[in-house]
This record gives C-alpha cells, sequence and structure tokens, in this order.
C-alpha cells in the first residue's frame, strides 16, 4: 500500500510514517476514502467539460455531510451518555452497611448530599413508607440526587418503591429499626 | 442528446509545468484513467503542460476503479513537478480544446496558481473522538449532565422524555466546546508548519478537525512528526487521520467556464 513519492525526503522510506504510535500516514491512492470529497469537489473545475455520470453504487456514501440538530441526536447523545454509567462506577461498589451500625448524619460535612446508609436509615425509621418529598425536606437535598439514592436502593432489594402510595419502604421486615 | 460520445476524448489530471516532461525525461509510468492502459501524455503550451490520456467518450463513470486511476496520475506527477489538479471527470473534446481553451486562454491564471503551490504538497488531517471516551469524559467532567444521566432511569416516562432531550442537549454543547478545544490545540501545533491550512466543516458527530494543510516538500517530513507525537500524546482518546502527500486540491481557487 505504501507509494514512494521521488521527492520525498531523504532517508525517509516509504514506511517511515507506517504506524508510528496511534498515527498512520496513508497515500492518497491507499487512502481514497478519506479524500474522496476533495478528489471530487476540489481542484480546478472546468464547468462544460466535467462530465462525470454516477452509473455504479460502489461510492454509496461519500460520508454524512450533515448531522442535523434534531431531537433524534439529543436521544442518541443521551444514551450514549447513559451508557457510560454502566463503564464508570460499577452498582456494588460499596456494600450498603445494614443498620445496626450508627449511620447518622452528624458528623459529615455539610455540603455533602446523603448517603445510601442515611436514607436507608431514614426509611427504617419510617416503616409505613416515605415520600420523595419528605426526605427533599429533611436532607435538604437535591430532588435528583435523592431519587438515584432511592433507585439504587430498589435495586439493591433494601428498599421497596410502594408504586400506589408513591412512597418508600425499607424492604427486610426483619432488618433491626433504628434504635 | 450526447452524440459525441463515441468518439475520443481526452480526459485531463491537472496541470503542470512542462520541463519535467518533454524529451528525455522518462514518460510516466501509470496508465490512464478507464481501464485500457491508454498512455498518460502531456499537452504542452510553453512551459506548462497539461497532464492527459485519452477516453473513447466524454462521459466517465464515477466508479472506484476511476477515482483511484485518476488519483494515481497525480500522485506520480507530483513525484516530478508541482501539479494544478483538476476534479475528477474533466473531459475535453480533443487535445486542441485542451490547448486553446485550458493552456492558452488560461495561461496567466494557470501560472499564477503554480507560482501560489510551488512546491508544496497537501496534507489531509481528519481528527475524531474515540466515541466512548468522549462520553464518559463528559459524563466525568459535567455535574449536570452525570446527574441527568443517573435520575433519567428514574422518573416516569413523560418526564424522562423530555428530560433525554435536555440531556442530549446539554452533551451536545459539551462536544462542540471540547471538539474546538482540541481542535485548536492540533492547529496550534501543525499550523506554524504550513503555509496555508484550510479547515471544512467536520463531518459526523465525533470528528473534531477536518483540515487540509498546505505544506512546502522539504517541511513535509517535520510535519509528519508532529502530527505523529500530537497522536502518541493523546494515547487513543483521539484518532487521527492522516493522508498524503496530495496535489493541492484544496489550495486552489481557479474555476473556467469553457464554451460547452
Amino acid at each position: 500500500m505504501a507509494i514512494s513519492y521521488d521527492r520525498a525526503p531523504a532517508g525517509s522510506s516509504p514506511q517511515h510514517h507506517a504506524s508510528r504510535g496511534g498515527v498512520q500516514k496513508m497515500g492518497g491512492a491507499s487512502g481514497l476514502a478519506e479524500v474522496l470529497n476533495v478528489i471530487l469537489e476540489k481542484g480546478i473545475v472546468v464547468d462544460a467539460w466535467v462530465r462525470v455520470s454516477i452509473i455504479g453504487i460502489e461510492i454509496v456514501t461519500i460520508e454524512a455531510r450533515v448531522v442535523i440538530a434534531s431531537v433524534d441526536t439529543y436521544l442518541r447523545y443521551a444514551e450514549a451518555i447513559g451508557l457510560t454509567s454502566l463503564a464508570a462506577a460499577p452498582r456494588h461498589a460499596e456494600p450498603i452497611n445494614l443498620p445496626g451500625g450508627q449511620t447518622g448524619r452528624s458528623g459529615l460535612p455539610a455540603i455533602a448530599g446523603p448517603t445510601e446508609e442515611e436514607i436507608f436509615a431514614y426509611l427504617e425509621a419510617h416503616p409505613d413508607g416515605v415520600r420523595l418529598g419528605e426526605l427533599e425536606a429533611y436532607f435538604g437535598a437535591e430532588r435528583t440526587e435523592l431519587q438515584g439514592i432511592l433507585n439504587r436502593l430498589v435495586q439493591e432489594d433494601v428498599a421497596i418503591l410502594d408504586p400506589e402510595r408513591m412512597v418508600y419502604r425499607p424492604a427486610g421486615i426483619l432488618a433491626p429499626a433504628i434504635p | 442528446m450526447d452524440t459525441t460520445s463515441s468518439k475520443r476524448a481526452t480526459y485531463i489530471y491537472g496541470v503542470a509545468l512542462a520541463e519535467p516532461f518533454r524529451d528525455g525525461h522518462p514518460p510516466l509510468k501509470v496508465s490512464g484513467i478507464g481501464g485500457r492502459g491508454d498512455p498518460v501524455r502531456t499537452i504542452v503550451l510553453r512551459d506548462l503542460a497539461a497532464v492527459v490520456s485519452d477516453v473513447p467518450g466524454l462521459r466517465i463513470d464515477l466508479r472506484r476503479e476511476n477515482l483511484l486511476d485518476h488519483q494515481r496520475v497525480l500522485e506520480e506527477v507530483l513525484g516530478r513537478s508541482d501539479v494544478l489538479p483538476f476534479s475528477f471527470g474533466t473531459v475535453a473534446a480533443s487535445d486542441d480544446e485542451v490547448r486553446d481553451v485550458l493552456l492558452r486562454d488560461g495561461y496567466e491564471a494557470l501560472r499564477e496558481q503554480l507560482a501560489y503551490v510551488r512546491g508544496c504538497v497537501e496534507l489531509e488531517l481528519k481528527v475524531f473522538w474515540e466515541r466512548e471516551r468522549l462520553f464518559a469524559e463528559i459524563a466525568r467532567e459535567n455535574d449536570d449532565v452525570r446527574m441527568m444521566r443517573d435520575t433519567i432511569p428514574l422518573l416516569p416516562e413523560d418526564d424522562a422524555a423530555v428530560e433525554r432531550i435536555t440531556l442530549g442537549q446539554l452533551t451536545e454543547a459539551e462536544i462542540e466546546l471540547k471538539s474546538s478545544w482540541e481542535a485548536d490545540k492540533v492547529l496550534d501545533v501543525l499550523e506554524p508548519i504550513a503555509v496555508d491550512v484550510l479547515v471544512s466543516p467536520n463531518l459526523g458527530d465525533t470528528m473534531l478537525l477536518n483540515a487540509a494543510f498546505l505544506v512546502a516538500g522539504e517541511r513535509e517530513k517535520e510535519f509528519d512528526v508532529a502530527v505523529a507525537s500530537l497522536g502518541d500524546a493523546q494515547g487513543g482518546r483521539l484518532v487521527f487521520n492522516y493522508v498524503g502527500p496530495l496535489p493541492p486540491y484544496s489550495f486552489i481557487n481557479l474555476a473556467f467556464e469553457a464554451r460547452g
């Protein structure tokens, strides 16, 4: 695939650019796909002399030229972002300390939001069920943040969402209540 | 309508300096477009040479083989002389037409363009994000994006649908910001080595730079090294597609109007 050029600088073989690091230099013929638009659209143009007939479908797509900002695009981005959580943080990185241990929020810096343990402890203390708004008021935390933690608790089967009353309850009825 | 299509016609690859193709220099090795093995020859007027070959008719099919032929001829010519490449598919009815309309009427303009690209080649660089890393970086760097990512799965579907669009918009803005930042860093390194730069719109959402560089032949190696070290520094985070040397397609500003 390498093409040698008479005017290549002395001491450089046609292979000098082959796979150095992540970058590979391609000649125009081997890199044809990369320079298609250049060959077709740039260079000297003599209007009446350009007589290309497009018959084959070998060149189906030159490239997706325009990415229209559309709902579809946004949804694709949102999906791509959604997938990052799977790679970034394994859900069970920190197993929950089931109550018994003291998980009061007193020692924490004010800025930090509630931990999973704290929320679970609150649920334990209110076995009849807790609304999201109540947690929000109690912890003074962002609704979205609380929602994220609650979702994890539900997924880990330590909490239950009661869909009828829209309240969260601790899952293990046998779990000891907060002293 | 096209009654001349069965006649022999003249396909034009480009205009070069005549000297390296005069008698005493070896003929060009590559054969002409169309797969018939037509020799590539020159039509000379004063010090300019149009590089051409015969084709059976006025129409050229847009096919991979033909594009490759066009490109291969220009690459061999580029090894001998500065050359002004023609857009693919330029066919004149006869050699006389090339000589009269192109070389004679266009002489001054052609000389001027040749002077501008003298001793230079075109190097094409497209830089892309490695897709997964791009989104992972955005999620890591932008608190709002990360929070929405984590909460959307918990929302009722109606709310989630709206929030997904907002998240997509946020993400798009981040992509644009990060892309122009990275593109500027690449250009900062490469622009000083080049004679001229043409930055074209990005194609597709992971492309962050689509640039053609006009580079003096003696600095091409330096440019190669600079591109390679930019790539090395990224460790796969960005992908570099680097093509060249090409004849200076992107740096020619010349359009003729021939009598049809």
